[in-house]
């Protein structure tokens, strides 16, 4: 099970380390909260009961641990999120906590509704709805910029 | 706006990670540590009964003082009180950091602490959406409630040399986020819980 947590965790860091960096608000915050969701993974292997995959498993942990690091560290205003000079900026402060998380499993770590229904522990119809929803908001932000 | 001016959008908003290294080691590290914990916890518990059975009358007094109370550093020759105009109660008490540029606070029944002052420093306490903010641009706030709609926060301003801003709902388990707003009623920042 170590070896299975490590291969997964060589594997798809990247996609972990983005989307904890998205929910956190801050890149090291992410990088932070994967290193401690890994951990609590090691630790805790005995409680996971091979219902549903060990990537959703994970997935959980490492989205507890990026909200957590968001909440204990919610002591600075974020400042207008950083761009690449082309694109807008994204008025994710217009979305709920949950919108954004599903909206960074989708497009940070290119999971698909069942693997982020098991990874938030709610059902698949929920986030196509909620994700639906926020693009909603999230284009009608930009169109509103961008006019 | 297309799918693809949304994916731009999201891709600069979180820069990709690729070329950053791993660190299993590290993991690990942090497991072994987190498992010698409950090790220490049973000592410090034991210790702490030991304690205990040793001195009842100072447990008394220790559970007397576990209430939060305006931390040491507080200049308690200029403590600020905010009181709720309904019910009469002080919602906060505020002292400038002695020594610091900062201040001290004592949210009754919440949290008491010192802070360090940042221009756009804003601090939400436990359990949330109280808070504060030394962000001179924010001039009020609200609560949006979680069947919808929203309704204003008590929301106050104390002057230098404190030159913060407290913000209270009045009721709080109906609050999924809360909007810190400017004088023109613009939102500034918006927290979800």
């Amino acid at each position: 099970m170590p070896d299975d947590l490590e291969t997964l965790y060589r594997a798809r860091l990247p996609e972990f380390r983005r989307v904890a960096a998205g929910i956190a608000g801050d890149r090291e915050l992410g990088l932070d909260a994967v290193q401690e969701a890994f951990a609590a993974a090691v630790r805790k292997r005995r409680s996971y009961r091979g219902e549903g995959t060990l990537e959703a498993w994970v997935w959980r942990i490492v989205v507890n641990a990026a909200r957590d690091a968001r909440r204990r560290n919610a002591t600075t205003l974020p400042d207008a999120p950083a761009t690449n000079g082309h694109a807008p900026t994204l008025p994710l402060d217009l979305l709920t906590e949950r919108q954004r998380e599903i909206v960074f499993l989708h497009y940070y770590a290119d999971l698909d509704y069942a693997a982020i229904a098991a990874a938030l522990a709610i059902s698949s119809g929920t986030v196509g709805a909620t994700l639906n929803a926020a693009r909603r908001t999230l284009r009608a932000a930009l169109q509103e910029v961008g006019t | 706006v297309n799918e693809a001016t949304l994916f731009d959008a999201l891709d600069a908003h979180v820069a990709s990670f690729r070329d950053e290294p791993d660190d299993w080691e590290d993991v690990l590290r942090r497991a072994r540590r987190s498992r010698r914990l409950p090790r220490r916890r049973i000592l410090v518990a034991l210790l702490a009964a030991l304690a205990v059975l040793g001195a009842a009358p100072a447990l008394a007094v220790l559970l007397l003082s576990r209430a939060p109370r305006l931390p040491d550093g507080a200049d308690r020759s200029r403590v600020f009180a905010a009181i709720d105009p309904q019910s009469g109660r002080v919602l906060v008490q505020v002292a400038p950091w002695r020594g610091q540029d900062g201040i001290c606070y004592l949210v009754p029944g919440v949290r008491a602490g010192c802070a360090h002052r940042t221009p756009r420093g804003t601090v939400l306490l436990s359990p949330p959406p109280t808070g504060f903010t030394f962000y001179r641009r924010i001039a009020s706030a609200r609560a949006l409630l979680v069947g919808g709609g929203s309704r204003p926060v008590v929301f106050h301003r104390f002057g230098p040399p404190l030159d913060v801003a407290f913000f209270f709902p009045q009721r709080r388990h109906d609050v999924r986020a809360l909007q810190l707003r400017d004088r023109q009623g613009r939102v500034v920042a918006q927290v979800s819980f």
